[in-house]
């Protein structure tokens, strides 16, 4: 384990994330002290541009303060990529292990199923699926969900296939240990690496597919959040760039930092993984 | 012997290791010659720089992790280290061939052996492309590929691993060059196509009086095929001389350590031959198994196969790739499945039954495998890994872990590597590791799965001593599977030959290596490098197997 | 390949039956649903559609009526537009091609074509300069770099028309119109095949890269194979398998992105019909445009199996 941090600290990639993703945080966190009254509060005159008195980002067609929704809007969007992401991984490591360990028709039926949610195009079901179910904060989580768990369980599953077939697996297998144990004791902790790599490369694809259901208006009318902002910028581009470019930014910054977090992630993780089965 | 100039000569090579402090060098400061129509051989264990030597001598060292840094090379008079990249591109393929290891991997798989050959020409000379397709199909036939006209088209996936091998040589020898480089190209292939490329390369060395450089870690390759040998160790040249003389009067401990560590063909009883006492412990009857592949192809692994195994007996299971000695072995653990047959253990059957039916005869059989770097979790410890087996045995955990530790001292490991990483030990050591796991459970029956095949020679010699001492102090029968007789015939009381799901033969160790009665037994023994020379009176003057 | 058709029908026939069920899960009366909730429907109408979709009447009738209708090619009718949905689409459908089909091979090229620089220089500033801006874009949302592009060349610079699909009032001739149609197409084309760029760049220098190091290429350079012959007849060659199938899987994803597209720029195509769909909670439309954008996928994705067969000869094409 050390090893692995030693690893992750020396690239400057994952520090630059880490660095970026703090302070996203820090945003989300302290909304509520720096701007109390919420991202809904009207502050100012309409269309101020940014650096007007105490407006560092302006404000939007209704007086609203840019800055206020960008630091709410932080928050939005990482429970939402947090949560459904998780939702995401529990569905698909629990269905790719079972489908890549019993095998047999269990497998196949999986299999179908993945398959057929990775053929229908995810942003187009995600659109349909909270359009129908009307937009709600549970209908977008909902949706990513159901759009993000297929590749997670065939990741799983073509793990935990490679895995079953180790040397290592079968001794413990004519050793005695019980189906769950090798799962959980044997199988799992050698797969962890790329789990953990997708799933945070996965909170980046679930904000970015919030803020364009939020863009194109199906978003939890009750949250303000970056995508919204956008969306009901578009028509006023115009008169108050800011209003786009601000919070399209945060986006870009927040997943960019995810980004490079996983891909160090992977780096720590890999060679580690390699010259611990290579004896190197 | 002419006076002509040698093709090649290695002048202090070496070659360092980048990012390493104190710097490591993977070949230090080697020098040696080759003259034409003369064979020399490169022998050592894994990391000894050989091959890194072969890479060096066609300029083809991999880019990052190494670097030349001392030393020259010479071809033909050429000096091959003060050339730029322009320079040696001429140089390949012309004046030097080279092949390599894996076969399976060492032809592009989107390209027609036709378009490959083709290539060479394309690259150095300017003949028409009439031209070229006739010389590649006169190539084929030089390298006896059988039906020349018909292979040019195939892809590689639709040959088999001795057909490519005898593309690739067919590749290296289009333009003819003075020298051919060997990198081990008969390691990954079966004992029988081994004889066949190894008689191939030496044939052409003598048509075409070239230099060969042969890269091996195998002595008894040596014996058969080179007329000089350089031993190396460790990146340095250990010895060097003739191969007679490096054979039989070595003068270096660790060349007469290897020469030993050479499994011999044992064709005399010198065992006492055990008579297949009654009941067996393992009696096999009729097992079958069959695979269905792409295209609706059928593979036959298993055709109705029957053998039995006496209590305290070592069975040797030998076949090439293919033969289904794995899957036998496999089902005798309980990890597949047959398709019908039964196999009885203590005259109870085990097909079909799940761990818990069988209770306790499951722990009773069990298995150590090939490759030492996947057999053990890397997550897990020495100790755990042991220990657990033990407590599934019944054992409470302070005793479980007790047996552990007296079982790595039985191994020959130290006490101390219980809490250790597998990743810490050598590939040697780590099948010692899986023995004493295997042993934990208190077996009666012990299916080695070619768990020597991976090791370097010379650790092998010291696991099979290991597993010969074990099954005296525990009683244990055994079923050794390996695809290499000699090894068998060291090890085993009765062995039983495989080929294509089928027993071919099956007997006495001494008298199926000594007479065999079949023809494809005739063929595996005859096809065991170096065993004119090896196996000579005058050579084999210690006992089979040292250490 | 016939087994892959079969797959194909198979997988378009579960689409319409998750359709099917799609608009019953939802909350409220399945009818209301398919009029819409604009409240524009009036009691008759609703009573209408209960009574076409057979909705008071046991699932297993409902869902052969809807079979029948599907064969049929009937995806319902929009009240909102006063025709039928089908329709609707098919106006629409060529111009989402166009944006989705240019993107697609824009991205390709460009994607693979900077991926093997990048490979083939690996380490270097060049290199490290592509990885990042593949990097940049990978995290940038379609509709915030489409604004940008507006804002940037249009707005600000007016070099390139911001929406629509061709300049009205204006008579050209065919070779002008061509040009007006191209002139209008480059931001919306830029803008979705932005994103891929950066995902095939990534791919194919990892799959370069990978390539590289198998054994075959140092056959070949053994061969005296000049570096251009090797990178180009040996690595890219087996670097590009990968892709192929990569591309399949983000087909969905392209066409997908249409819909922000579309929407930003004004483009008239399917995806900007969905968008209006959405808004006008006309669920017949919006399923409709689900339906087809699905079938189109799996049509390229068959498409995209069948270029693998012909490349790698492993694979058997009947």
């Amino acid at each position: 384990m050390k090893g692995v941090f030693a690893h992750y600290a020396a690239t400057k990639g994952g520090l630059l994330g880490l660095f970026m993703l703090l302070v996203v945080i820090v945003m989300a966190a302290s909304a509520p002290f720096l701007f109390p009254a919420g991202p809904w509060e009207i502050v100012g005159a309409p269309f101020e541009p940014p650096l007007s008195e105490h407006l560092l980002l302006g404000t939007d067609m209704l007086g609203r303060n840019i800055a206020a929704a960008i630091f709410h809007g932080a928050y939005v969007s990482l429970l939402i990529g947090l949560v459904s992401t998780l939702a995401a991984m529990v569905i698909g490591i629990t269905l790719g292990a079972v489908a890549g360990y019993v095998g047999g028709w269990i497998d196949q039926v999986l299999m179908g199923l993945v398959e057929f949610f990775q053929t229908i195009p995810s942003f187009v079901l995600a659109v349909v699926l909270v359009a129908i179910f009307n937009p709600s904060l549970g209908a977008i989580v909902g949706a990513i969900t159901v759009v993000s768990w297929p590749p997670v369980a065939r990741l799983v599953r073509a793990e935990f296939l490679s895995m079953r077939s180790r040397e290592y697996v079968q001794a413990a297998w004519l050793s005695g240990r019980s189906d769950i144990a090798i799962i959980f004791k044997e199988i799992l902790p050698n797969t962890l690496p790329p789990i953990v790599v997708a799933g945070s490369m996965m909170v980046a694809t679930a904000i970015l597919l919030e803020s364009a259901l939020s863009f194109l208006g199906l978003g939890d009318p009750n949250l303000m959040s970056w995508g919204y902002i956008i969306g009901a910028s578009r028509t006023v581009m115009r008169q108050a760039w800011w209003m786009s470019f601000f919070p399209g930014l945060a986006i870009v910054i927040t997943v960019l930092a995810i980004n490079l977090i996983g891909e160090a992630l992977n780096d720590a993780l890999n060679p580690q993984l390699q010259a611990v089965e290579e004896g190197a | 012997m002419t006076s002509e100039a040698p093709i090649v000569k290695v002048e202090s090579l070496s070659v360092e290791v980048i990012g390493t402090t104190p710097p490591r060098l993977a070949v230090n400061s080697v020098s040696f010659e080759i003259n034409p129509n003369e064979t020399m051989c490169l022998v050592g264990e894994s990391g000894s720089g050989k091959s890194m030597i072969a890479h060096a001598l066609i300029g083809l060292l991999p880019t990052h992790g190494v670097r030349h840094v001392g030393g020259k090379v010479f071809i033909e008079g050429q000096e091959i280290t003060a050339l730029d990249e322009q320079g040696l591109r001429a140089l390949r393929g012309t004046s030097v061939g080279m092949i390599f290891q894996e076969p399976m991997t060492a032809l592009n798989p989107l390209m027609t052996v036709a378009q490959q050959i083709d290539e060479v020409f394309r690259a150095h000379t300017a003949m028409s492309r009439a031209e070229r397709y006739a010389k590649s199909v006169e190539l084929l036939a030089d390298v006896q590929i059988p039906d020349p006209a018909t292979a040019m088209a195939a892809y590689p996936f639709q040959l088999s691993g001795g057909q490519r091998q005898r593309v690739m040589i067919a590749m290296a020898l289009a333009l003819s060059p003075r020298l051919l480089i060997a990198d081990e190209p008969t390691t990954a292939l079966d004992v029988t196509t081994q004889a066949q490329i190894l008689a191939l390369i030496r044939q052409i060395q003598i048509q075409r009086a070239i230099a060969v450089l042969f890269i091996t870690h195998d002595f008894g390759v040596v014996s058969d095929i080179a007329d000089r040998v350089l031993v190396m160790w460790q990146g340095r040249c250990v010895e060097a001389g003739t191969v007679q003389d490096v054979l039989e009067s070595p003068s270096q401990a660790y060349t007469r350590k290897l020469i030993q560590a050479v499994p011999r063909l044992v064709t005399s009883a010198a065992q006492g031959l055990v008579e297949p006492p009654v009941p067996a412990l393992l009696k096999v009857e009729n097992l079958s198994k069959r695979y269905l592949g792409r295209g609706g192809r059928v593979t036959q692994a298993l055709d109705k196969v029957s053998l039995e195994v006496g209590p305290g007996e070592t069975v040797g299971l030998v076949g090439e790739s293919g033969s289904g000695k794995s899957t036998l072995g496999k089902m005798a653990v309980g990890l597949l499945q047959p398709d019908s047959g039964s196999i009885l253990f203590e005259g109870q059957n085990i097909v079909g039954r799940s761990r818990k039916q069988l209770g306790d005869v499951r722990r009773q059989i069990q298995m150590v495998f090939q490759d030492p770097y996947a057999s053990l979790n890397p997550r897990h410890r020495i100790d755990d890994i042991i220990a657990s087996g033990a407590i599934y045995c019944g054992l409470e955990r302070e005793a479980a872990y007790a047996r552990a530790e007296e079982l790595l001292r039985v191994v020959g490991m130290d006490k101390n590597c219980m809490r250790r990483f597998p990743h810490q030990f050598s590939g040697g050591q780590r099948q010692r590791i899986s023995i004493a796991r295997a042993l934990a459970m208190q077996p009666k029956l012990l299916i080695a799965d070619e768990a020597v095949s991976a090791l370097d020679v010379s650790v092998q010699a010291q696991v099979l001593t290991l597993l010969r001492e074990i099954r005296v102090e525990f009683g244990l029968s055994m079923i050794f599977i390996t695809h290499d007789l000699r090894v068998a015939s060291g090890l085993c009381d009765r062995i039983v030959v495989m080929r294509a799901g089928q027993i071919i033969e099956s007997g006495a160790a001494a008298t199926v290596c000594g007479s065999p009665q079949e023809t494809y037994t005739r063929e595996l023994v005859a096809a065991i490098p170096g065993k004119r020379r090896m196996f000579s009176p005058t050579l084999v003057t210690e006992p089979a197997i040292i250490e | 390949m016939g087994f892959r058709l079969v797959k194909a029908v198979v997988v378009i026939a579960l689409i319409a039956l998750f359709n099917f069920f799609l608009v019953r899960m939802a909350p409220g009366d399945p009818a209301q649903v398919m009029a819409g909730q604009s409240g524009a429907a009036d009691e008759k109408y609703i009573a209408q559609l209960r009574q076409d979709f057979g909705l008071d009447q046991p699932i297993s009738t409902q869902l052969g009526l809807y079979a029948k209708r599907i064969v049929q090619l009937d995806l319902g009718y929009s009240h909102r537009q006063s025709q039928p949905v089908l329709t609707l689409i098919l106006e629409r459908l060529p111009a989402t091609l166009l944006l989705t089909g240019s993107a697609f091979a824009l991205s390709l090229l460009v994607g693979v074509l900077l991926g093997v620089w990048s490979a083939s220089k690996a380490g270097g500033w060049r290199d490290r300069a592509i990885s990042a801006a593949a990097l940049l874009f990978y995290a940038t949302p379609i509709f915030w770099s489409g604004l940008l592009l507006i804002l940037v060349f249009s707005v600000w610079l007016d070099w390139l028309p911001a929406y629509g699909f061709s300049s009205i009032g204006v008579t050209m001739s065919a070779w002008q119109k061509v040009i007006d149609v191209a002139r209008h197409a480059v931001l919306p084309v830029t803008t979705l095949a932005l994103f891929y760029v950066a995902i095939y760049a990534r791919l194919t220098r990892a799959s370069m890269l990978e390539v590289s190091r198998l054994d075959f290429v140092k056959t070949a350079r053994a061969k005296g194979l000049a570096d251009r012959e090797v990178l180009v007849r040996h690595i890219l060659r087996n670097a590009l398998l990968p892709i192929i199938t990569y591309a399949g899987i983000h087909v969905g994803g392209l066409v997908g992105g249409s819909i922000v597209v579309e929407t930003i720029f004004a483009w008239p195509g399917v995806g900007r019909l969905a968008f209006e769909a959405v808004n006008q909670r006309d669920y017949s439309v919006l399923l409709g445009v689900f339906f087809v954008i699905s079938v189109i996928v799996v049509i390229v994705n068959l498409l995209t199996d069948f270029v693998y067969a012909l490349v790698d000869p492993r694979i058997e094409l009947t």
